[in-house]
Formats: structure tokens, sequence, C-alpha cells
């Protein structure tokens, strides 16, 4: 890996899955499927990866058909973003 | 790492940090509506500035705890309410919010002047028109920002 990149957000659907949560204070598992084009599974676990680093708070509210899962960058998460996004934009001279 | 991997990444980047001002749903009729009456219901609230003053307080905090609700609201339906003043807007959306800013600055100071100048209903009343007026044009500028970000991006 590339000084700068981070390996957890490297991966293309939890690189776009934090550059739009560094753009939302908050963010629903619906918005991200949508936007994503992932399963629920893919999903999932693309998000439990990003929070098992650190970089996502996950928070779910009600029960059965009305339950909303929804996602936000900790203050972690903002950094190593923040610094992926400078890396890439350094090495490609942007 | 090749710089054609580099520049996928950037690309992602760049198209995902527009989803949330972009993917953003119909502005609701009610907003429409509710947003002017709402500007003309704070301005009219003044004539009770002097005279009613536990009255124009409760108000006050009532009609503030309205816009924050219907904020709430509107970011419930959208699913990635855009972060205002932290993200990173593209740029041409970035340039319609200050129009956006420019046009409640002038409202406000307008509102302001005609409060100072004529009787409160009449001010309440043109600032809910100014109001409508501003949300309009707003919603054009903001949709032509949208395409613009759109045909960059596709």
């Amino acid at each position: 890996m590339i000084a700068g990149l981070d390996p957890v957000i490297h991966a293309p659907k939890r690189l776009a899955a934090t550059a739009i949560l560094a753009n939302a204070p908050t963010v629903t598992f619906r918005f991200l499927k949508e936007h994503l084009d992932l399963s629920d599974s893919d999903l999932s676990k693309q998000m439990s990866a990003l929070e098992a680093a650190g970089y996502v708070k996950t928070v779910k509210a009600g029960r059965g058909k009305g339950a909303t899962t929804t996602y936000s960058l900790t203050k972690a998460g903002e950094e190593a973003y923040r610094a992926h996004r400078a890396a890439l934009r350094a090495m490609l001279g942007d | 790492m090749e710089s054609n991997d580099l520049g996928d990444q950037l690309s992602t980047v760049e198209r995902a940090e527009a989803a949330p001002y972009l993917d953003t749903p119909k502005t609701p009729w009610w907003y429409l509506v509710g947003a002017p009456v709402w500007a003309g219901a704070y301005v009219a609230n003044f004539a009770w500035f002097e005279t009613h003053q536990l009255l124009f307080c409760l108000v006050t905090i009532g009609l503030l705890a309205l816009a924050g609700l219907s904020v709430k609201v509107v970011g419930r339906r959208h699913g990635a309410m855009p972060r205002i003043g932290h993200g990173n807007p593209p740029p041409e959306i970035a340039r319609s919010y200050r129009h956006y800013l420019i046009g409640l600055a002038v409202v406000v100071i307008v509102a302001i002047t005609l409060c100072l100048l004529i009787p409160i209903p009449i001010a309440a009343l043109v600032t809910a028109v100014l109001a409508l007026v501003g949300i309009l044009a707003y919603e054009r500028v903001h949709a032509t920002a949208v395409a613009q970000v759109r045909a960059r991006l596709s």
C-alpha cells in the first residue's frame, strides 16, 4: 500500500461509502444501498469493516418494517478519509 | 499502483461525494407554501415585540422549533442530508448555496428595513412574497447546478 493511502478505505466500495459519509452528518442504509448499488449483505459487510476500524458509528432505530439504520463518520474516520483523499490528489498531481 | 487505478479512485470519490447533493428528493409542496408563510409569521410576530413580550418569545421559540422540525423531516426523507459548510460539495452546488445565502441576506435586510418604515402586517406580507420569489429563484438555480454536475460526472 502506498504511503498515505488507508488500506481500510482503499477498497472501492468502502471508499465510495466513506466519501458519501464525509458529506452528510448521517446517512441511511437505504441511501448507501441505492447509491452504491450493493446487496444488503455486501453493504453490511463493508460497513462492518469500517465500523471495526473505528471509522463509522452505526445507529439502529425502531423495529420491524419501520426500522432504520443510519451511519456517521467518527472523528478518526473523517481524518482517515481526509488523509486518503489528500494522498490520492497528491499522487495524481491534482 | 497504476495511475489509472488512482484516477478511478479519484472519480469514485468525486461521484460519491456529490451524491448527497445530487440525489435529493423533490422539494415538498408544503415547503414552498410553508417557508414564505413562516417568514411572514416571523416578521408579523414583531408586532408584539413591545406590547406582549412573553407572547413574542413563545411564538419565536415555536417558529424556530417548527423550522428545526421541518429540517429534520426533510433530512429523514432524504437519507443523506448534505453537510453544509463541512463537506466537499461540487463547485456548481457550492455556488448555488452562495446564491441562497445572498438571497437570504437580502430578504432579512429588506424585512428589517420594512419593519422600521411601514406597518408590520404589510412588512410581513411583503417578506412572505419576497421569500416565495427567493425560494422559486433558488430552486431554478439549484436545478441548473445539479444538471451541470450530473453532466460533468457522467
